[in-house]
């Protein structure tokens, strides 16, 4: 026990020195004046911008507003959109009735505009002048951002614009943001699409064959083509569970299991753990098709396809391996980096796309291929994503 | 477990290389990756009143949880008679604790969950898409294993 | 003890060990049908597994050690450990699984949108993890001292090991099936030997505990005492004495002792005649056998309140529970999980009572070295003599191993996810690394910090099932069913939290009395403890409003309400 107290001891005394030193640096950091300003100026400027990465609202003009005002330095700021007040910030809330009527001329020029002269009534409110200054998206004015102060001199309205225009750029990273989540979306939909024509045309053959020889199992397979094309045609997320991709996997398996019969050798390892585990949705398809294609076309007797799907700690290990005829290293390094003409391959560099897109670029695919050497997909995925669906 | 498949035919002299994207090349290169947040769920549902209606059961099983876990040994202790009492050669204590919480805090349990359960059904049952909630479990697998007559599974098992 | 025990108990555990690691092998084989292979875990086989996890030493010996020790006010805490699996379902469980968040850590990141917060989680969840850690260690260690010989050291390195080969091939297949089945195996493990003591004891003589008289020595047993130290003597006494007593040498002479404390210096052997009241170790109170019996506590009601008190909210953050709900089914399954994992805990731990009872009649001298943990492990033997004894002695001394290696197994997982998330960054290398620092630690610990080893079990269960109780359960508790916790509020209650676990565990050790007024202000038990960190993240949480994640009404829907699909 005695021991258990001192570890914990040094532990704390460690957390102190560490937040001494921090201070001490901090304190020591602070000596250059002008620095010291632009670094306040930068850090206040930071506390705005995740808010305004949210894109213009109600709520992120309110969690920004106080942030701007402080940068401006006046005693009041407003954020107007063109609905209505977004935000007010500061003192002489008397005002905020009237920001709206003075940034219209603003909304509607999208030039900066100064008021003086302003009258609220309360002679205890000391506002009297006003600056407005457009936010601008896109070359369209969405909004305008209002700094109060007692006299048309003390208005910053130099700055005011300037923080407008910085304001607009976090505006249009924001825009650009939903831009790329709805290219990510295209994407999916895109890849949805590659599936059907080919694998179709085989589907159908084979199902053809069994019509007469075993018109029960051909009914199978048309139930299951039924049920698997329900499923990729589905549309509404990104993710799924693992269990659904399998569960699907295990449909298209069964139509490419028809037509390549014995020559076909499948191995599945499930961890019961992993099976909620979130996955984008149609990952695992492409890798196996591609198994299938590597493992089994051109090449002559028996291809094995393996699925693994194994527990480790925070995230879930997947793998889909085939002893085919491998890939050319430097062919496939291409195609991940998008280098690559002609279309095959494709599906490997889109499911690796979609990864570093929804997860992050360590969790593209790994591929360990030769040429003769078969090919292994392997595939990593948190359990838990911070911000999850 | 960089194992080759066990399949059959001639040891395979090519290795394999590990190729990955540049992207992840060099974020695997700089370890202390974690996972990007994705885009934000939409339509926040109202769970307000299925809380409030939680409630009372919810502190019902909390009140019976610590009644049982602190407030039982004290009433032991402070009122000692308890202790003295004796029902068919044991003392009522021992029976209280070994047969009477256990089935206790099971059968309250039990009932609760399914109390539980039963109250989040509601709160979820006007669906705003139109398709009634999908009961939970296998029932979906069932109908499609029952649909699909199967390859048989001996022909894989003569092939291995 | 007998050489040939501890042959047979070593080839047996390794020979267990790889059977474990061949089965878990054989199991993750693969299969051609993908309906077999997608088929969650059943409902028992988690239940099984959730309550493996649980089931370590402490339960396994410590808990019938307990039982002999203080009598059968013991038993309140298993009771109060019951109540937590009932708030663990009752609260927590569904929510969790619907959140879908591994590890308490990932909850505090995902509810109160702040890293910091979930760094203050993570290190809570990994110090209860090493304290836990700790103690199966040390009871690996007197397993291997007293059975085997050899020095606890080897115990310690022998579980790590085995521990470290289980779980990094763990993160090639899955944990579920193996601790369900060696759930079972620790089932049978205890439960057969009891069943079989139980009828011979009826054979033999089926005598009761007598409620007057306390425990006295069946046969003339020689004492000997391996390091300095008080024993009491519940009556007046005569033995016979090599070594210094109260500071006076004996030459093997026989001495008259009143009743009462008396100092023993190290190496003495004291011989006591038949019949001779057994004197008591460690300062445990001799208890007559009515006192035995009775469930009145008395231990100060405050502490012992805060014992049951640690327990019950305890159990609610262990981190091995929440990465089982992440792998349940479904909502539904997570709590029946836990309900049925109630069922089967209940039903292994009436054995401990069987064997403290029966260990009251035969084994009550091991008071007098204060080795009650090993209860469960002597009594075959002194009940059944002979092949018999030695066979079942066998049997529970595997499960003990099985116990302490499927717990740490479980533990290490959970703490090495943990740790390559937070520190280190995920990844299949990271993990392993996590897991190596996860069994690592303890490890060391043990190895620098010598009198660490000679704490008992319980006590170190405890430690870990207070600090869970006063930091991950209050911000798990909360974070599910309070839609206005912030994270300034969490950070402040989990600071208080770890403050207060600290100064009761240094202010002992300062010399402080904790009878005293400061002491025991320091040393807050937990009964007031834990109320204080509920109301500093409640009123801190209040104070600074505004940083409610804006999203908190969705995320409270996410965790309460069914989902259609998904």
């Amino acid at each position: 026990m005695l021991y258990l107290a001192i570890g914990s001891l040094l532990v704390a005394l460690a957390s102190v020195g560490e937040l001494v030193r921090r201070a001490v640096r901090d304190r020591r950091r602070e000596r250059l004046p002008a620095a010291a300003a632009t670094c306040a100026a930068l850090h206040t400027a930071a506390l705005a911008a995740p808010a305004l990465r949210q894109g213009l609202g109600r709520d992120s003009a309110r969690r920004a507003v106080r942030h701007l005002r402080s940068l401006l330095g006046t005693p009041a700021a407003a954020i107007v959109g063109t609905d209505g007040l977004l935000a007010w910030s500061g003192s002489g809330t008397a005002h905020s009735a009237a920001a709206v009527r003075l940034a219209h001329p603003v909304l509607a020029g999208g030039r900066p505009h100064v008021h003086d002269r302003l009258d609220c009534g309360d002679p205890a409110c000391g506002l009297r002048a006003a600056v407005a200054a457009p936010l601008v998206v896109d070359g369209q004015t969405v909004g305008a951002l209002l700094a109060f102060a007692a006299s048309e001199t003390a208005l910053p309205a130099r700055a005011a614009s300037d923080v407008a225009g910085w304001v607009s750029g976090q505006l249009e990273l924001a825009e650009l943001d939903r831009y790329r989540v709805r290219l990510a979306d295209a994407e999916i939909r895109a890849l949805r699409l590659q599936i059907s024509p080919h694998f179709v045309y085989n589907c159908l053959t084979t199902i053809a064959s069994f019509v007469r020889t075993d018109p029960e199992r051909a009914r199978g397979l048309l139930l299951d083509f039924a049920d698997f094309a329900r499923y990729s045609f589905r549309s509404s997320r990104n993710l799924t569970t693992l269990d659904e991709e399998l569960r699907s996997i295990d449909r298209y398996l069964a139509l490419e299991r028809a037509r390549f019969g014995e020559r076909l050798r499948l191995t599945v390892r499930v961890a019961p753990e992993v099976l909620p585990v979130k996955v984008p949705f149609l990952c695992l398809q492409p890798l196996v098709e591609n198994a299938i294609r590597h493992g089994i076309e051109g090449k002559p007797g028996v291809g094995q396809v393996s699925v693994t799907a194994r527990d480790a700690g925070a995230e879930a290990h997947i793998s889909v391996e085939d002893d085919g005829i491998g890939m050319d290293p430097d062919r496939l390094r291409a195609i991940l980096s998008g280098q690559a003409d002609g279309s095959s391959g494709i599906g490997l560099a889109n499911v690796d796309e979609r990864l570093r897109n929804m997860f992050g670029d360590a969790y593209g695919l790994v591929i360990e291929t030769g040429p003769g050497a078969g090919t292994k997909v392997n595939l990593r995925f948190p359990k838990f994503l911070p911000k999850g669906e | 477990m960089t194992g080759r498949p066990g399949g059959p035919g001639p040891a395979e002299p090519p290795r394999r290389t590990v190729v990955t994207s540049p992207a992840t090349r060099r974020a695997l290169a700089a370890r202390g990756a974690r996972p990007l947040p994705p885009e934000r769920a939409p339509a926040p549902p109202d769970v307000a009143p299925l809380l409030r209606r939680q409630l009372v059961p919810v502190g019902a099983c909390a009140l019976f949880a610590l009644v049982t876990a602190v407030l039982l040994p004290a009433l032991f202790t402070l009122v000692p008679r308890l202790d003295d009492l004796v029902v068919a050669g044991t003392p009522l204590a021992w029976i209280a604790v070994t047969l009477g919480v256990p089935p206790l805090m099971v059968c309250v349990l039990v009932l609760h969950v399914s109390r539980a359960e039963h109250l989040e059904h509601r709160a979820a049952a006007p669906p705003p898409g139109g398709a009634p909630a999908r009961p939970p479990g296998p029932r979906r697998r069932l109908v499609v294993a029952r649909l699909r007559p199967r390859t048989p599974p001996a022909r894989e098992g003569d092939a291995r | 003890m007998i050489p040939l025990v501890g042959g047979a108990i070593v080839v047996t555990a390794l020979l267990m060990t790889l059977l474990a690691v061949a089965g878990y092998f054989s199991r993750a084989g693969g299969t051609s049908d993908f309906t077999a292979a997608t088929r969650p875990a059943p409902l028992l086989s988690s239940a099984a597994a959730a309550g493996g996890e649980y089931t370590s030493a402490a339960t396994f010996l410590g808990f019938a050690g307990l039982l002999l020790a203080q009598g059968f006010q013991a038993v309140w805490m298993f009771v109060a450990l019951s109540a937590g699996y009932v708030l663990l379902a009752a609260f927590v469980a569904a929510p969790l699984r619907r959140s879908g968040v591994y590890s308490p850590s990932d909850f505090a990141e995902w509810r109160l949108r702040n890293r910091r917060v979930r760094r203050m989680v993570s290190a809570c969840v990994v110090f209860t993890g090493w304290v836990y850690l700790l103690a199966q260690y040390a009871a690996a260690g007197a397993l291997v001292d007293r059975y085997v010989g050899l020095p606890a050291w080897a115990g310690w390195g022998g579980v790590a090991a085995v521990t470290l080969v289980i779980v990094l091939h763990a993160s090639n297949g899955s944990d579920t099936g193996f601790q369900a089945v060696f759930f079972w195996v620790k089932l049978a493990a205890i439960g057969v030997p009891a069943v079989v003591l139980l009828v011979l004891w009826q054979v033999e003589d089926g005598r009761m505990v007598e409620h007057t008289g306390v425990p006295a020595f069946a046969e003339p047993t020689t004492v000997h005492v391996a390091e300095d130290q008080r024993l009491t003597l519940p009556e007046e006494t005569v033995l016979t004495v090599a070594g210094r007593v109260n500071g006076r040498h004996l030459d093997g002479t026989a001495v008259r002792l009143a009743a009462g404390a008396h100092h023993f210096a190290a190496g003495s052997e004291l011989t006591f005649r038949e019949g001779a009241a057994v004197p008591h170790a460690d300062g445990a109170r001799p208890l007559e056998g009515e006192q035995w019996l009775e469930m009145e506590v008395d231990a100060p009601l405050l502490g012992a309140h805060s014992v049951q008190l640690a327990l019950v909210l305890g159990v609610v953050g262990l981190p091995q529970f929440v990465a089982r709900f992440y792998g349940a089914a479904s909502p539904r399954a997570a709590r029946r999980t836990v309900v049925v994992a109630l069922v089967l805990v209940m039903v292994f731990s009436i054995f401990p009572l069987i064997y403290a009872g029966l260990g009251r009649l035969y084994a009550s001298d091991l008071l007098a070295t204060g080795d009650t943990d090993i209860v469960v492990l002597a009594l075959p033997e002194r009940v059944a003599p002979g092949a018999l004894g030695l066979a079942l002695a066998t049997m529970v001394a595997v499960g003990a191993a099985a116990a302490v290696i499927t717990v740490s197994a479980g533990l290490a997982t959970a703490l090495g996810g943990t740790i390559s998330q937070c520190v280190l960054g995920g990844g299949t290398r990271m993990f392993r690394l996590g897991v190596l620092m996860a069994i690592g630690v303890p490890l060391a610990a043990l190895l620098m910090l010598p009198g660490l080893a000679d704490v008992s079990l319980v006590p170190l269960v405890l430690l870990a099932f207070r600090i869970s109780a006063v930091t991950v359960a209050p911000v798990l508790l909360l974070g599910v069913w309070w839609r206005r916790l912030t994270d300034v509020g969490a950070a402040a209650g989990l600071l208080v939290g770890m403050a207060g676990v600290a100064a009761g565990v240094v202010v002992p050790l300062t010399g402080l009395d904790p009878a005293t007024e400061p002491g025991r202000l320091l040393a807050m038990p937990t009964l007031l403890l834990a109320p204080l960190v509920f109301a500093v993240m409640v009123v801190v949480s209040r104070l600074s409003a505004r940083r409610v994640p804006e999203d908190a009404d969705a995320m409270l829907g996410r965790m309460h309400l069914p989902r259609r699909d998904l």
